[in-house]
């Protein structure tokens, strides 16, 4: 059957090519047993830049139809074996085809045909001759619709892709990821909530939130929006399906969707880690318990101690003295009845008994410096205090015809006896440990960081490298008894200069001379 | 120097001290009557007794600050507060160097405090001058 297709049709048709801004194509089926009718089919819509695909019989559009998906089907309706309505039918039973929309070409219009062409779902007739402008404007409909049809179901395809790597990510978090409206009802959850809560996925739905952590509230608000930065929240206790109650920490964030704004809740089971804690805890009272206890322990020492050493010098003291005094007495009223051995003797005597008492006072010397208290802080002139201790070694300074200078020093705070004390130790122990030289002695004072750096410096016989760590011990003498000494003098300077919070050390070149040095702390400079 | 000789209470447990104090009296050629007692609680006895008992009363009292079994404070309190006493001179004789003593035993109405020196020669130079003193001879 011919179509009465004119040139000036197709030159019409030119202006309807490519209406449609897409790359994508469709295909098209045409269906004719003409095939002249069927090439003049595709000149019409070759303009519109779309697969066509050409069948001569109603067999042919079938097995076409089989293996490929069409936006629309151009089908005549007049074909030998298998007429246009017969093949639409065949068309309509298959799945892939159901919905293809069927446009019949036929000759002449009769209701009877129209009836049962919309009957077997057509969605319109066009009638011959074909007007290329309407079946180019008609087919172009339903590549339209077929190419926003597709686009749709891509973009509904990526949409599901996107959920699908949203709930993959929601699924491998090790956390419970709840999602929830304001309300904090719960929207989703992945299966880490499930196995945390004991709740099938179902059950969560729906659920309010706090009934899992009933002291969930949503994110501060601030400004407009909401604290992203909200810190975790710790310490939370959270509710088993069960009634079981165990740690959590939580991060909530907002987020705004089409169904409005949500919260993201990360629940963290915070079990182990509030174990943790708990063990740290136990095991820090339990240290600070010992440390107190061994602190009990020394302090007990240490107080029995100390009344030992002040109990053993007072009273060792009193016999002492007795011991000298008497000795002394017999020496005096006994002397001229003794003879020149027994002398002697007493001489012993008298020289061990002198020696135990000078022990004894410097023993306590060294206790009583140790404990004074804080009470006697006190805006001290060191200038005065040097020459207190030099007066106080008078006798000793005139008998060795020491000199000893003394640069200007500073007043500060600290406590006046051990500063005298300090100075007359290190000035005595300068000039008793002599070279043959004259002694002289040189006192100063520096200003140094955080605090002032004082010297002692001699010119006598210095001490030995070895030796150098032990000056400070109670008791340590380095010499014998050509120097005269209690071997507590320099324990009591460093006694002094530890009450102070200071520290005490010593230079020296053998043969040379020594320089003690002593720092103390700024406590209140001026 | 005067005629009777002077009355002394002196409250010391160390028959060695109390040898060598009596020698500071001889060597001074100070004429004395001793009182002597050993404990704390005799000495109160003694010193609130005065004025009561016809006990002569003591022109000096000199008190071992170290007495063990009380504290020293106790006897010149007692004292202070005899008013038979007001005239006698007190002092506190001691080994202790704390300053803490001193000031104490001042507070509680000591006259002297006496250190006792570890050399003869010097205990009976020291505590004899200030025996002199006290006593006025």
């Amino acid at each position: 059957m011919s179509i009465g297709v004119t040139s000036k049709v197709f030159s019409a048709a030119g202006a309807r090519a490519a209406p449609l801004e897409t790359q994508d194509r469709v295909k098209l089926l045409l269906v004719d047993d003409d095939r002249d009718n069927l090439l003049a089919l595709q000149a019409v819509l070759e303009p519109l830049n779309q697969d066509l695909m050409l069948a001569s019989s109603g067999i042919e559009a079938l097995r076409l139809c089989l293996d490929n998906d069409f936006a629309a089907i151009l089908l005549d309706v007049r074909m030998p074996d298998m007429d246009g309505f017969e093949t639409a039918e065949m068309i309509r039973t298959r799945k892939r085809s159901r919905r293809t929309p069927i446009l019949f070409l036929t000759g002449y219009r009769s209701d009877e045909q129209l009836f049962r062409g919309y009957d077997l779902g057509a969605v319109d007739f066009l009638f011959k001759p074909i007007v290329p402008e309407i079946l180019q404007s008609k087919v172009v409909v339903f590549v339209e619709l077929c190419l926003s049809e597709q686009l749709s179901r891509r973009q509904a395809e990526e949409l599901a892709r996107t959920e699908q790597k949203f709930r993959a990510v929601l699924e491998a978090a090790p956390d419970a990821m709840v999602i929830t409206g304001v309300d904090g009802i719960i929207q989703l959850a992945n299966s880490r909530t499930d196995f945390l809560f004991g709740y099938s996925r179902e059950q969560l739905i729906g659920l309010n939130i706090t009934c899992l952590i009933p002291e969930w509230t949503p994110p501060g608000a601030v400004g407009n929006g909401f604290d992203v930065t909200a810190p975790v929240e710790t310490r939370l206790r959270a509710l088993t399906r069960n009634g079981q109650r165990f740690p959590v920490e939580i991060t909530r964030s907002p987020f705004e969707s089409h169904e409005g704004l949500l919260f993201t809740t990360a629940i963290r089971d915070a079990t182990e880690q509030a174990q943790a804690e708990e063990r740290i805890r136990r095991i820090n009272s339990e240290l600070e318990r010992r440390v107190a206890e061994r602190t009990t322990d020394l302090t007990r020492s240490n107080e029995a101690l100390r009344q030992f050493t002040w109990a053993a010098s007072h009273d060792l003291q009193e016999p002492t003295r007795m011991v000298l005094t008497y000795a002394q007495w017999v020496a005096k009223t006994a002397a001229p009845k003794l003879d020149a051995q027994e002398i002697e003797m007493l001489k012993c005597v008298l020289e061990n008994g002198g020696r135990l008492q000078m022990l004894l006072a410097a023993l306590r010397q060294y206790i009583y410096i140790s404990e004074s208290g804080d009470e006697d802080w006190k805006l001290i002139d060191f200038n005065a205090a040097v020459q207190t201790a030099i007066s106080n070694l008078e006798g000793m300074i005139s008998d060795s015809g020491a000199a000893v200078v003394c640069d200007p020093l500073p007043s500060l705070e600290s406590i006046e006896i051990l500063i005298v004390q300090l100075f007359q130790n290190l000035v005595s122990n300068a000039i008793k440990y002599r070279s043959a030289d004259p002694p002289r002695v040189r006192i100063s004072g520096e200003l140094r960081d955080g605090g002032w750096q004082f010297s002692v410096a001699d010119n006598g016989i210095g001490i030995e490298p070895d030796y150098l760590q032990y000056v400070f011990g109670v008791f340590k003498r380095l010499h014998g008894r050509q120097y005269s000494g209690t071997g507590i003098g320099l324990a009591i300077c460093k006694a002094a200069v530890d009450r102070l919070g200071g520290k005490i050390w010593v230079e020296s070149t053998l043969g040379q001379g020594s320089i003690f040095h002593f720092f103390l702390p700024e406590k209140n400079p001026v | 120097m005067r005629s009777a000789p002077c009355e002394v209470l002196l409250i010391e447990d160390n028959p060695g001290d109390v040898r060598l104090i009596e020698e500071c009296f001889r060597a001074r050629k100070i004429s004395y009557h001793l009182t002597h007692c050993d404990t704390i609680d005799a000495a109160i006895r003694l010193v609130t007794g005065y004025g009561a008992n016809g006990a002569p009363i003591p022109d000096l009292i000199l008190l071992d600050y170290n007495l063990p079994r009380g504290d020293a404070r106790s006897v010149l309190d007692a004292a202070a507060n005899n008013p038979s006493l007001a005239h006698t001179r007190k002092a506190v004789i001691t080994s202790s160097i704390a300053p803490k003593d001193q000031q104490d035993s001042l507070q509680a109405g000591a006259h002297a405090f006496i250190y006792k020196p570890a050399d003869l020669d010097a205990f009976l130079g020291t505590v004899g001058s200030k025996i002199a003193e006290l006593l006025g001879a």
